[in-house]
């Protein structure tokens, strides 16, 4: 479940994420402090614009790896019965897939 | 002055306690001193000791919270009561006596030593003080298990995280100009376990009395990691 080659590549997507959701944060914060979106069509045209949405998608899809590579180390330190561990990183793994759909849904437009 | 002392013999207690000791301290007493004065009034008091002065590594211990050596903790300046107990994490064999077999393993799987694949020069190895200087807070380590003991990634899996004592020697001989094994000690190292439940937590820095910092080490390995990876 949890491969040898997973501890290199793990913490590097970590850092890799971290990184990234940094600067959408910091370039988000900036954005809608000058150019605040007033109501909510605004916020629709904003997010319909192709570099906005394709952004904002990478930023959530690496907040839900970087969310998973962190609760799958708290998992991996205390929970060390596999049969337990397993359901629980199935149940993680679940919840955050699903929060992807959804994501994916609300930004898209096909909500 | 008073102390507070975990007890306990797994062959005859049910379970540990503390014992309260008073003791006359004189000014400039280490904590070592306290306790071989401590040791004549009650001598089923357990602890080791050896150097006395910090070299040795032999009397680590948690003082008030804290692991240290007894050897080189002044009495002055601790909390009274002053609370001693093992080192934590570790199977007790005696009072202040910790089994360090798990500690040791892990030092010795990182293959503490040179390897050279090269057949054997027949002149004496060169190092340049650059490179001899990349060896400077690593190799001072006296492997008295303060970080390891003091690390909860290694309370929880003591057998597969090497722990910050054991990565900070597997670094000590990837930084040596002489060592030839690194592509090996670095693929030893992978995996979720081994050297990536370190979570930075740094209490290693924080404890040690060589004032080494394992965190540091940790990081050198994982930057080395990535190099040989791109």
């Amino acid at each position: 479940m949890i491969s040898r080659s997973h501890g290199l590549k793990a913490w590097l997507i970590q850092r890799l994420s971290a990184v990234y959701m940094a600067v959408y944060l910091a370039g988000a914060i900036f954005c809608l402090s000058v150019w605040p979106p007033q109501n909510y069509p605004q916020w629709r045209a904003l997010v319909a614009v192709p570099a906005v949405s394709v952004a904002t998608l990478l930023f959530f899809g690496m907040l839900l790896v970087h969310a998973w590579v962190g609760v799958r180390d708290v998992v991996m330190d205390y929970v060390h019965a596999y049969a337990l561990r397993f359901a629980l990183l199935a149940l993680v793994a679940g919840g955050l897939v699903a929060m992807g759909i959804w994501v994916l849904q609300v930004i898209t437009g096909t909500w | 002055m008073r102390f507070s002392i975990y007890r306990y013999n797994p062959e005859t207690d049910r379970e540990p306690r503390m014992q309260s000791f008073e003791l006359e301290v004189v000014p400039g007493m280490m904590l070592l001193e306290g306790l071989l004065l401590l040791k004549q009034a009650d001598e089923t008091l357990s602890f080791r000791h050896s150097c006395g002065e910090g070299v040795c590594g032999s009397d680590g211990m948690n003082i008030n919270g804290r692991n240290g050596l007894a050897c080189i903790t002044p009495l002055a300046g601790l909390k009274e009561p002053v609370e001693i107990r093992p080192l934590p994490g570790m199977p007790v064999i005696r009072d202040l006596v910790v089994d360090l077999s798990q500690f040791y393993h892990q030092y010795r799987s990182v293959k503490p030593w040179l390897t050279v694949h090269e057949p054997e020069t027949e002149v004496e190895y060169r190092q340049s003080p650059a490179e001899r200087d990349k060896l400077d807070g690593l190799y001072e380590c006296i492997l008295c298990a303060c970080c390891s003991t003091a690390c909860p990634s290694f309370w929880w899996n003591p057998d597969k995280f090497r722990g910050p004592a054991a990565l900070l020697q597997a670094y000590r001989f990837l930084a040596d100009s002489r060592d030839q094994a690194t592509a090996e000690r670095l693929s030893d190292l992978e995996g979720p376990y081994r050297l990536f439940r370190c979570h930075t937590i740094m209490n290693c820095v924080e404890v040690c009395p060589k004032g080494l910092n394992p965190t540091k080490a940790i990081g050198e390995i994982k930057e080395l990691m990535l190099k040989h990876m791109i």
